[in-house]
């Protein structure tokens, strides 16, 4: 079976996919989509991801819609979130108050890796 | 004219001697003034019966003759037996001597009447005649009287020597040149007795002789004449004071006058509009601007006063206006408002004050003035709505560049990672990290300060010694110290010095400073960093001897996005946001912080003062 991927979610397509190649340098599978929509669907269809790293705002759905439609869904709801925002941390801490990190853009990969590998 | 008509009775048949005595016009009656003529009638019947008619200019002189005359007949003993019929005087006043004629003719038609001549000695009226030596013909015994001498004694003696020296020289100077006939001389006589003999006359001059006639002036009357006098005088007193209150009451209602006129020049100039209400709401005074304001259509301020002020302005009846002023009648109390009058669109600055049982108002024109307000309104309005916009475009500024940022710190962390072991790749991508770092501090710093300027900005709040904090500051500062070989001096207290704030904001305060003075110094400048405490203040300090503050600069270092010109042109230029984000964030902890520096090139320092936590 595959491995359970993280994913990610984020607008910004370098955004999305470097931080890709750089979880995949660093061994973990991945799974990338560009709004809380397509993150919708992808959880649909896909086996639980053991991480999901959320942007916060985005168009079609914003991250904050996204993880309420999540925790709303007994299937997601335990599904772990980090979320990366180019916001303010203060504000992203919350409006995210059970996330399990909160991320500025850019990114402290060390920091991130570290929370990957507790996740 | 004066006819007097006296009647007589002749005794001891003398009648025609008497007769021709009248007829013979003795010079004595010649030469009275004011004598007319005389007639003599008899009585057909009784021959003894004489009317004697004669006429007058006035009254006094036939008063004089009439005593003297007498006494001159008895006295010279004209007709001896001539006997005097007291009673019988008629005084007929004719206005003219034409007049006279059928009185006459009545008075001959008369029953017999016979003319007689009224000689009673006179006690009023003295007389004296002398020839032009001064030798006394004859006097009535009213002047004997009043020289207390026998008229035998007075009758063919000089009159000098009867008067005082100065008189007597007065009555030569007279006669020698005569002057008005009713200049009255005052003549003191020489008199044997205690009372004086003064006798204010008339001085009548003939060829032959001259006549003294008139009336003594007696203790009394001269008693009378003092207080006559006294009186005149205080009459004269009160009058002049009389003049004086008038020519005062005059004055002050002169000055009234002109105090009003004043006051209208005044009401008039200013560019207020004034008018004054009585109790009756009626208009007791108007400007002509409050005519102006209220009544457009008036041709004169006149035509206002005394009408109802809602009839005169009904437009403002039953509007708030009308409130207030009712307000401020009934409650007596000064009061302002602004009104705008609904028809012209006029704005109206009122104040109106109570005055006696009435009411003032003032009115000012404050509409293009409101104008003025509503265009800074709606500029400050436009202002406003561009501040918000530009801090939208900041707040999305800040957070769209950290997406880039993000994609490339993550490329460089895949560059190191695949090909780490070129050294030129390393060195590249270090300088790529540096640069992503320094334009990740622009941005964060972007978002800081707009956080603040929105109040959005969280601070995590905790207990932090000072020197702790500066210490992290320096220590994250010490490169770019280092790197331009400045000379750092950190003074800090012996002992904790607690305060109240958000460590990693406080650090970023003292960072921004040191940054700032790094930046600001050439190379190899001297920087001084002090935390001490002051009272009940935490003092941080950050002092270099770089490029200084222009003094025209200092009030606005702290304004966002203000930098030197000076700056500028540095590559180290910045945003012009690291100062102003300490201002914002030290006033965030309840602090304060000041530039001073004595001008450009002269080095500059930074002071920031914070509530100090007590020791628990």
């Amino acid at each position: 079976m595959e491995p359970a991927a993280i994913l990610i979610v984020d607008d910004h397509t370098d955004v999305r996919e470097t931080l890709a190649e750089v979880l995949q340098e660093e061994g973990y599978a991945t799974a990338t989509t560009a709004d809380g929509l397509e993150a919708l669907a992808y959880l649909y269809t896909h086996p639980p991801p053991r991480i999901i790293l959320l942007n916060s705002i985005m168009p079609v759905m914003d991250g904050r819609m996204f993880h309420h439609r999540l925790k709303q869904d007994p299937r997601f709801a335990a599904i772990p979130v980090a979320v990366i925002s180019g916001a303010d941390l203060g504000l992203v801490q919350a409006e995210f108050a059970d996330a399990v990190a909160c991320f500025r853009k850019p990114v402290d990969l060390p920091a991130l890796l570290s929370t990957l590998s507790h996740a | 004219m004066i006819l007097a008509v006296s009647r007589f009775r002749v005794v001891n048949g003398l009648e025609q001697e008497v007769r021709e005595a009248f007829l013979a016009r003795p010079r004595l009656v010649d030469c009275v003034a004011g004598f007319l003529g005389m007639e003599v009638f008899t009585d057909a019947q009784d021959p003894a019966l004489f009317y004697l008619v004669t006429r007058w200019t006035d009254a006094a002189s036939y008063r004089t003759w009439h005593s003297s005359e007498a006494h001159h007949i008895s006295h010279k003993g004209i007709p001896k037996g001539l006997k005097l019929d007291p009673a019988f005087t008629r005084i007929v006043v004719l206005d003219r001597i034409e007049a006279a004629a059928p009185n006459l003719e009545l008075l001959a038609a008369d029953t017999a009447p016979v003319l007689a001549v009224h000689l009673a000695a006179s006690h009023h009226t003295h007389f004296l005649i002398a020839d032009p030596d001064g030798v006394v013909l004859t006097c009535n015994p009213a002047v004997a009287e009043g020289l207390k001498r026998p008229l035998d004694e007075i009758v063919g003696q000089p009159l000098w020597n009867r008067l005082t020296e100065p008189d007597a020289a007065l009555l030569r100077r007279r006669l020698a040149e005569p002057r008005d006939p009713q200049e009255r001389l005052l003549l003191n006589f020489v008199d044997a007795g205690d009372s004086p003999y003064t006798l204010a006359c008339r001085l009548d001059v003939q060829p032959g002789h001259f006549l003294l006639i008139g009336e003594p002036v007696l203790a009394d009357e001269q008693r009378l004449h003092e207080e006559m006098l006294h009186l005149t005088n205080q009459l004269t007193v009160l009058s002049r004071e009389n003049v004086r209150k008038s020519r005062a009451a005059e004055a002050a209602r002169r000055e009234a006058e002109q105090a009003h006129a004043r006051i209208d020049r005044i009401l008039e100039s200013i560019t207020d509009g004034f008018l004054a209400l009585d109790c009756e709401w009626r208009l007791s005074y108007v400007n002509s601007e409050a005519a102006r304001i209220l009544a457009p259509l008036t041709c004169s301020t006149q035509e206002l006063l005394g009408r109802s002020l809602w009839e005169t302005a009904p437009a403002l009846a039953g509007t708030p206006f009308e409130a207030e002023c009712r307000a401020a009648m009934r409650e007596s109390s000064p009061r302002s408002f602004d009104h705008r009058l609904a028809e012209t669109g006029v704005w109206l600055s009122v104040s109106t004050y109570p005055a006696g049982d009435g009411l003032s108002i003032y009115l000012r024109d404050t509409t293009r003035q409101k104008q003025m307000e509503e265009q800074l309104r709606r500029q400050a309005d436009e202002l406003a709505r561009i501040d918000r916009h530009k801090d939208q475009f900041l707040a999305t500024l800040g957070h769209e560049l950290r997406s880039p940022l993000g994609a490339m710190s993550n490329a460089v962390h895949l560059l190191v990672r695949r090909f780490g072991s070129n050294p030129s790749v390393l060195q590249t991508s270090e300088l790529l990290r540096r640069q992503l770092r320094h334009a990740e501090r622009l941005v964060s710093d972007l978002q800081d300060v707009t956080r603040i300027k929105e109040a959005k900005l969280r601070l995590d709040m905790g207990r932090h010694d000072l020197r702790t904090i500066v210490e992290q500051a320096v220590e994250a500062s010490r490169p770019q110290v280092d790197n331009r070989r400045h000379q750092l001096e950190v003074t800090l207290p012996h002992a904790p010095l607690w305060v109240h704030g958000d460590a990693e904001r406080l650090t970023q305060v003292a960072t921004n400073l040191l940054n700032n003075a790094v930046k600001y110094t050439d190379p190899g400048g001297r920087l001084c960093v002090r935390v001490a405490r002051e009272g009940d203040r935490a003092l941080l300090a950050v002092k270099d001897t770089g490029t200084g503050i222009a003094p025209e600069m200092l009030p606005h270092v702290f304004d966002l996005f203000t930098q030197s010109e000076w700056a500028l042109s540095r590559s180290e230029g910045g945003l012009g946001i690291g100062l102003a984000l300490v201002r914002g964030l030290v006033e965030l902890h309840g602090g304060s912080v000041a530039a001073y520096s004595a001008g450009a090139g002269c080095g500059s320092e930074f002071v920031v003062h914070l509530p100090v936590l007590e020791d628990e």
